[in-house]
């Protein structure tokens, strides 16, 4: 990957919180590039989250549309 | 057995043992029956009212209930595909989204040997703001009750409402 290609990767990373970047004191070109995951983190609880409740209402669906059926077919 | 697939997809799976047909046309026509009550699930809450599904394409989703006696109907989103008894998708838009901000919900009816597959799948998460209040680490019932506190000139008054009258029904 090119020199220019990897700071754009990086800055899209950056804005997204998924990176964090910092100067290295003893090197004014370097910069250390670490990964942060906690955005990564919340988003997957929060994915869960919203399982969860589809899986409630699914749960609900189940049994509205067994009970209907069953009673169309008497 | 897991899939991979993109961290902001959330997926729930039911098997219904009636056939795709119905489960397709229970799923639409009755979705009012069947989509649990209460300040969890709608944002009516315990008010009067009912959700309803518009049966084609470009149809709204949306919620009508009272509020002091008027009507207010809050829409989640339009249907994006209708193609019974197999396929639905429709978008699912929150009060606190940012115009552009949306989530789409898909529906897969697969017919097995017991009955219907039924397959939820809910994309999109990640592309809203990075300080949208759902990406701050709050749980869904809050955020589903807030996108109904948050609704424009509906925010003070069934605010009011929902501290004093409703409880949720589950």
């Amino acid at each position: 990957m090119s020199r220019p290609a990897m700071s754009r990767h990086l800055r899209v990373l950056r804005r997204a919180g998924l990176v964090a970047q910092e100067a290295l004191e003893d090197d004014a070109r370097a910069r250390l590039v670490s990964l942060r995951t906690e955005p990564l983190t919340r988003l997957r609880a929060w994915v869960e989250d919203v399982e969860a409740m589809w899986a409630d209402q699914l749960e609900a669906f189940k049994v509205h549309a067994e009970r209907v059926h069953r009673r169309r077919r008497r | 057995m897991t899939a991979v697939r993109p961290g902001d997809q959330a997926r729930a799976t039911v098997l219904v043992a009636v056939p795709s047909d119905v489960a397709f046309q229970v799923f639409t026509e009755e979705i009012d029956q069947w989509w649990r009550r209460g300040l969890k699930y709608r944002v009516a809450g315990g008010n009067r009212g009912f959700i309803h599904l518009e049966p084609r394409l470009g149809g709204r989703l949306y919620e009508s209930f009272e509020v002091k006696g008027s009507t207010k109907v809050f829409e989640t989103g339009t249907v994006t595909v209708w193609e019974p008894p197999s396929r639905l998708a429709f978008e699912w838009r929150g009060v606190a989204f940012a115009p552009g901000e949306r989530t789409e919900v898909e529906v897969l009816f697969v017919p097995s040997p017991n009955g219907t597959t039924v397959t939820v799948t809910h994309r999109g998460w990640a592309s809203l703001r990075p300080d949208h209040p759902v990406r701050h680490g709050q749980d869904v019932p809050d955020f589903i009750r807030m996108t109904g506190l948050w609704w424009g000139d509906l925010m003070t008054s069934l605010r009011e409402h929902l501290a004093n009258r409703a409880r949720p029904r589950s």
